[in-house]
């Protein structure tokens, strides 16, 4: 034992521990989170990460013409319903929509987020031992991705940018117990907190939190963002009310959102790089 | 830069060929949909590879081999980066210490191995990012994404353990006779 104690194999094995504790300390102690030895190494292997995503997209997508017709016939009526219910939705919206049309003269409210640059990446890695579906994408900071950048896909909130390299940046998702995003219901207004717990992830489901035992949310309700805090712009959407439970801790209620895409199946995502607001205020945080 | 290249030509190879093993399987684990997942629970097949070439090499490589092996788990983790560059590097130098001195090489040392690496890696894991960090539903988690994924991924010991083994009789190393 002490031959061992007093041999070069020793003293190897003590410097290469010495770098990777002076590695962690270095990502704990600065704000990207990230080791040097892992920026490296995933700057290296970034586009190997890239064309095994793309093959295996390729393989789900020659897997998929082998799915039967009634899968194909169920989730067909599933999405029917969905429109319907949108469309519902839409109708009010159209109305709102020509008023703000006028207001819009008067006030010179923009349409669409003319504010907002965005950047456009695919996933390309995740973490086996993640279970709140967070991700890699091939964006960095060399596309002008930086860290708390609002991550989208289509006009749904799936995640935030927790940590960004010169070539790929690693996102965590709504269902992440770990994201507080400030929201409210599109219908009563009624504010909250959206964010996600180890349960409820694992059926892909967050939830809005800080709603009063009172509460006139109701299922089929759809949850946007509020904007408060400068994190994530206003009127993302992240996701339509499933049910309302009461908390168990307090005499509060919350409202369960699925989101609307699959957190877990996510290929393609936008990164919201620049609006309006962006970082004006502290209060949306992560933890 | 490799003194005797001809004489260890066949262990420079091993580890050569033991290093593409790691690298193909971390990239196919870091993939996404490539391997299912069972609800939130995913296998790091990684980590049993890592454990099975250290059984077949002397202590330093077999740490480096596993080494590669928590590095580039490390590049698509979302919590704790270096965690896994720490605990492959020395559960596969103890690996390797226990097999040279202790224990015999076969495959029910191959699932003891893997079986006390994946349950301290992933039991660790699960304290320092989740209990620690005071995520709700820290309990959930164990039970409904950490332990299925500590059997998930022991399934891959005897899909690693015969072809590395097969690789480090086709290529021993001259000096220690495995």
């Amino acid at each position: 034992m002490r031959k061992f104690l007093h041999s070069t194999q020793f003293k190897i094995i003590l410097a290469v521990l010495a770098v990777l504790l002076a590695g962690i300390i270095t990502a704990a102690a600065t704000y990207n989170n990230a080791s040097p030895v892992s920026t490296v190494f995933g700057t290296i292997f970034e586009p190997l990460h890239h064309l095994t995503a793309k093959i295996s997209e390729g393989i789900s997508s020659f897997g998929g013409s082998f799915v039967s017709a009634d899968t194909y016939r169920t989730e067909n009526e599933e999405l029917r319903q969905q429109i319907e219910a949108y469309q519902n939705e839409l109708a009010d919206y159209e109305e709102m929509k020509r008023q703000n049309e006028q207001y819009e003269q008067l006030l010179q409210v923009r349409e669409q987020h003319p504010d907002q640059q965005y950047e456009t990446a695919i996933v390309i890695g995740r973490d086996t031992s993640e279970p709140f579906g967070g991700f890699m994408i091939n964006a960095g900071s060399s596309s002008g991705v930086s860290i708390n950048d609002p991550v989208i896909s289509g006009s749904y909130l799936v995640g935030i940018v927790t940590e960004v390299q010169p070539t790929y940046s690693k996102v965590r998702t709504i269902l992440d117990p770990n994201i507080d995003i400030s929201a409210y219901e599109i219908r009563t207004r009624e504010e909250g907190i959206a964010s996600g717990t180890s349960e409820l992830a694992a059926s892909g489901l967050c939830r809005l939190t800080g709603l009063t035992s009172t509460t006139a949310v109701s299922p089929g309700g759809v949850v946007y963002t509020s904007g408060v805090g400068g994190l994530f712009p206003r009127d993302l959407i992240l996701g339509t009310v499933t049910e309302i439970r009461n908390s168990e801790s307090d005499i509060s209620s919350y409202a369960v959102i699925k989101p609307g895409v699959d957190i877990f199946s996510l290929q393609d995502v936008t990164v919201i790089t620049e609006f309006d607001g962006q970082g004006s205020n502290a209060a949306d945080s992560e933890e | 830069m490799f003194p005797d290249l001809k004489e260890n030509k066949k262990k420079y190879l091993r580890w050569l060929s033991f290093l593409a093993l790691v690298i193909a399987v971390a990239v196919i684990q870091n993939t996404p949909n490539l391997l299912p997942r069972i609800g939130t629970a995913g296998a790091a097949p990684v980590l049993v590879l890592c454990i099975c070439t250290a059984m077949f090499d002397a202590e330093l490589p077999g740490a480096f081999l596993g080494l590669a092996g928590g590095i580039l788990w490390d590049v698509a983790a979302m919590r704790g980066s270096g965690y896994h560059a720490v605990f492959f590097f020395l559960a596969c130098f103890g690996v390797s210490f226990l097999l040279r001195h202790y224990m015999r090489n076969n495959f029910l040392s191959a699932l003891v191995l893997c079986a006390a690496g994946t349950v301290l890696h992933h039991f660790f894991y699960w304290l320092f990012f989740f209990v620690f960090t005071g995520v709700d539903g820290a309990g959930y988690l164990l039970l409904h994404s950490t332990l299925p994924g500590i059997l998930y991924t022991l399934i891959f010991t005897p899909i690693f353990y015969f072809p590395v083994r097969s690789i480090a009789r086709a290529l021993p190393d001259p000096d220690k006779g495995r």
